[in-house]
């Protein structure tokens, strides 16, 4: 009896062990015991239990010798590691050091803090017990002479664009933003407009964000304050510069990148110009980026919610470089370093139909505020966050019938890449009778589409890839003095690959039989695609060269896509 | 009189040994699981588990406030299952399922998930898709309408999701028995082994991606159950096989997407790839074996296991007849 009892205390004392076993190793053995298990075979599980609980126990002490589960074995460790910090001395010790050196447990505490963004008592844990010889160095190194805090080196990243990243859109008033098969179409850029206060209650404003992996699309949240009821923080406005810089927190935290949000460039309002001096617009910035150095606290500005976030300086009402320039001087002055506080310069930028795009782009304001930024500010990008051209109200001055809107758009992004402006953004991707920009979309309120979406989206798929390189432009002019000019631009790829796009600012009719060069090889073939109402990309024609190419030139841009002979 | 006195202690003598074996099971599986149980409670029973029934994938349909769970017959001949589990009354309904031909549909049915008006059946080298009409109706019968093939990219689905109109699919691999092709395995940047992918595609208007090409490529590690996203912007893949402790990885996506990627090709379809390995990993739970598929729902993780049912058996005795939600840090 008592025998009895004794093997029935051990069978259960065996079933203990049996599952306080670690299983995670053994079961290349024992998966051979299980496989019928699993994969459907009925099988008696109290036999396996036994084959299994010998062969795991044999795996244990042999588990080096496991191959494919080395992925297992290594993320066991770091949660045996990680309960124990769960009780968590490491704050008892880091909270002294936070008084007692102030300046000092600001920088572990910025670093920290993009991760601790929601709750900070509770976050702040995780992260100590992440990183804990960061948080550990700093307690130690606080009570001894603090060392000169290493300069951060600007990075300067910003590179041309590829013409598929140029094309982009504000989804102002459009309807089907949320739809996911728009979203996977849409364009590189894409800006966001949420009203702030009492603004045009349009569904789905503001709510639906691109995943963040679809292929590299990026997105800007225009937050649409009103600057006339914007004051700074002693002022008495319906909103003050730390109500802005905490909104701009919480957005860019909730929408930060992710399997479901993308987004990572924030904007506070636009036409500041015309509003606010260039000193409060500055530190509003400031405000709005770090809260001001850290000084109104974690839970204010963009680069507290998410490190890499990017602050937009604009969208001003023109490129206007004076604003500009007396903008990130007094950034400069207000922060005592030269700063990385604006990563993109916006400003609108309309020219009237009155104007081509050559004569309204390629030299003016524009151009002159690309020639600062390159000549100061070589990183920080350009964007033009509204443009375009309305084709349904006869009396606006930027009027223009759909399909001269699509030809100029075309041109204009084609310009802007010339010029160098990084990012672009189509003043409206749909009509929409409640709002001023009305008639400038490139898809009609009922859905359909205009000439220019089919024109930009051949655009983007034919030049995926491919950066201005050259301008070749000969000006050869209808008349001789300006008018009907030519233009060629050079595209490259990545492979050195070449495209030719070329086309005359004449109005229609008004032809060219061009001669263009194709700089390849003597026996290359050409690829020439023209402008349709088809989002298709094929060739219209696939002609052999002898490095030279016949081609007519019309007001409408045409591409030659140079492929290398045999 | 002393034969049947003999037969009657041992039958006492066994039924005290079958009473103290479940007490120290049980209790033991408290004390092994013990950060486990101190953060979770139980949901609901799961349904079926004295029938044929495996279970298998799991998922919730927010407007219905109903949970689904998918499994199969352990006879392998009859029709695979979902059983709906109403969230407040929890009262479970059965559909059995059936192929466009009105055949048993005998698939392993190892994930669910829901878009609009469809839901996704985890199946081979695919999902086949089901009205949710179909399912909610009542009449107790559902019949694949469609089907989505991944099988381009040579990915057998062990479990899938929806989300933001995205389809994500996973695969399972184990050593040997679920092998996955050399072009899924891959090196990630914190130095891990991951053998498996999940794919994602855009979902269309009618319920399909719409292309066949993924948006991206996310190389995971192996025996992944179940996948689920968490609202604080975090990932959640289960793993469990056989009786080894089942285990739920959440990452960090902020981590995820901040790590240098590029494209990974495979039969010469290119996507972006990312990795979620070790070095995003931000929590892990360890909980009674055979877990399937994972639910989040406010603020808690919903587990699915398959050890009660009438195939393992084993789970009746452990915690493996209910759901449990664990509470997330």
């Amino acid at each position: 009896m008592k025998k009895r009892l004794l093997s029935v205390i051990a069978l259960a004392l065996s079933f203990i062990f049996l599952f306080s076993c670690d299983f995670e190793e053994p079961v290349e053995d024992f998966s051979n015991n299980m496989k019928d298990n699993i994969i459907g075979a009925a099988g008696d599980f109290f036999k396996e239990t036994e084959t299994s609980e010998q062969s795991s126990i044999d795996e244990d002490s042999s588990d080096e010798t496991s191959t494919d589960e080395n992925t297992a074995t290594e993320t066991e460790e770091p949660t045996e590691t990680e309960e124990p910090t769960e009780t968590e001395e490491p704050t008892e010790t880091e909270e002294p050091t936070e008084t007692e050196e102030p300046t000092e447990t600001e920088e572990p505490t910025e670093t920290e803090e993009p991760t601790e963004t929601e709750e900070p008592t509770e976050t702040e844990e995780p992260t100590e017990t992440e990183e804990p010889t960061e948080t550990e160095e700093p307690t130690e190194t606080s009570t001894e002479k603090p060392e000169p805090e290493p300069e951060p080196e600007p990075v300067y990243t910003r590179t041309p664009p590829t013409v598929d990243k140029i094309v982009g859109i504000n989804t102002t008033g459009c309807p089907t933003v949320g739809d996911p098969i728009y979203t996977s179409k849409a364009y590189h850029l894409i800006r966001y407009k949420e009203y702030i206060g009492a603004g045009p209650d349009l569904d789905g404003e503001g709510t639906a964000f691109v995943r963040f992996y679809m292929k590299g699309k990026e997105q800007l949240l225009y937050l649409d304050y009103d600057f006339d009821e914007v004051t700074p923080d002693d002022g008495d406005g319906t909103y003050v510069f730390s109500d802005i810089a905490k909104d701009a927190y919480n957005y860019q935290n909730e929408y930060k990148p992710s399997f479901t949000h993308s987004l990572s460039y924030i904007e506070l309002g636009a036409n500041a110009d015309t509003k606010l001096s260039a000193y409060d617009y500055a530190l509003l910035l400031s405000y709005s980026y770090d809260g001001h150095k850290g000084e109104l606290g974690k839970r204010y500005g963009i680069k507290n919610a998410y490190e890499d976030s990017k602050l937009v300086l604009g969208t001003l009402s023109t490129p206007n470089k004076d604003y500009v320039a007396m903008v990130m001087n007094e950034i400069n002055a207000l922060r005592g370093d030269e700063s990385d506080v604006v990563s993109v310069i916006a400003v609108k930028a309309y020219a009237p139909s009155s104007m081509t795009p050559e004569s309204a782009y390629l030299s003016g304001e524009l151009a002159d505020l690309i020639e600062y930024r390159d000549n100061n500010y070589s990183h920080i990008e350009i964007a033009v966050n509204e443009f375009g051209y309305n084709t349904l109200d006869e009396t606006s001055e930027y009027y223009l019938t759909e399909e001269m809107q699509a030809k100029y758009l075309l041109r204009t992004h084609l310009i802007f890449m010339r010029l160098g402006v990084d990012k672009s953004a189509i003043a409206a991707y749909q009509d929409n009778i409640r709002l001023d920009t009305n008639g400038f979309g490139i898809v009609r309120e009922d859905g359909s589409y205009k000439s220019a979406y089919y024109y930009l989206s051949s655009l983007r798929q034919i030049l995926d890839g491919y950066s201005f390189s050259e301008d070749r432009s000969n000006f050869k002019c209808l008349d001789g003095l300006g008018y009907g000019c030519v233009h060629e631009y050079v595209f490259e790829d990545e492979n050195g690959n070449k495209a030719h796009v070329v086309w005359h600012d004449g109005y229609d009719g008004d032809e060219y039989n061009y001669d263009i060069n194709v700089s390849l090889d003597s026996a290359c073939t050409a690829e020439i695609y023209e402008f349709s109402d088809t989002e298709s990309a094929t060739p219209t024609a696939v002609v052999d060269t002898n490095g030279n190419l016949d081609i007519t030139v019309t007001n409408t841009p045409k591409i030659i896509i140079e492929v290398a002979g045999e | 009189m002393k034969a049947v006195k003999k037969v009657l202690s041992i039958i006492l003598i066994i039924l005290i040994v079958l009473a103290l074996l479940f007490v120290c099971i049980s209790v033991g599986e408290k004390i092994v699981f013990a950060k486990f149980f101190s953060n979770a409670q139980k949901e609901f029973k799961i349904p079926g588990l004295f029938t044929g029934y495996t279970p298998q994938g799991f998922d919730y349909l927010e407007n219905e406030k109903t949970f689904l769970l998918t499994g199969y017959d352990k006879d392998n001949e009859s029709p695979s299952m979902v059983y709906k589990v109403n969230e407040e009354t929890e009262k479970a309904e059965k559909v059995l399922l059936y192929n466009k031909d009105g055949s048993n549909y005998t698939s392993h049915v190892g994930g669910i998930c829901h878009y609009n008006e469809w839901v996704y059946i985890a199946h081979g080298s695919g999902v086949d898709m089901f009205k949710l009409s179909d399912i909610l109706d009542g009449d107790g019968n559902a019949s694949v309408v469609d089907r989505i093939s991944v099988e381009n990219i040579e990915l057998g689905v062990a479990c899938c999701n929806v989300y933001d109109g995205a389809l994500y699919v996973a695969e399972f691999y184990i050593a040997e028995d679920y092998e996955t092709p050399d072009s899924h395995r891959m090196k990630t940047p914190a130095g891990d082994d991951n053998m498996a992918i999940m794919a994602s595609y855009t979902l269309g208007e009618d319920g399909k991606p719409i292309s066949e090409t993924p948006d991206a490529i996310f190389s995971i590690r192996g025996m992944v159950q179940g996948m689920c996203l968490v609202n604080d912007g975090r990932i959640a893949l289960s793993t469990s096989y056989g009786l080894a402790k089942s285990r739920t990885y959440i990452y960090d996506a902020e981590k995820i997407f901040k790590q240098e990627n590029g494209t990974v090709t495979i039969n010469g379809i290119s996507a972006p790839i990312y990795y979620i390995d070790s070095s995003c990993l931000d929590e892990e739970i360890v909980s009674s074996p055979m877990a399937e598929e994972i639910v989040y729902k406010d603020g808690r993780l919903y587990i699915l296991t398959e050890s009660a049912c009438m195939k393992y058996v084993f789970g009746k005795i452990l915690s493996g007849n209910y759901v449990y939600s664990y509470k997330l840090a």
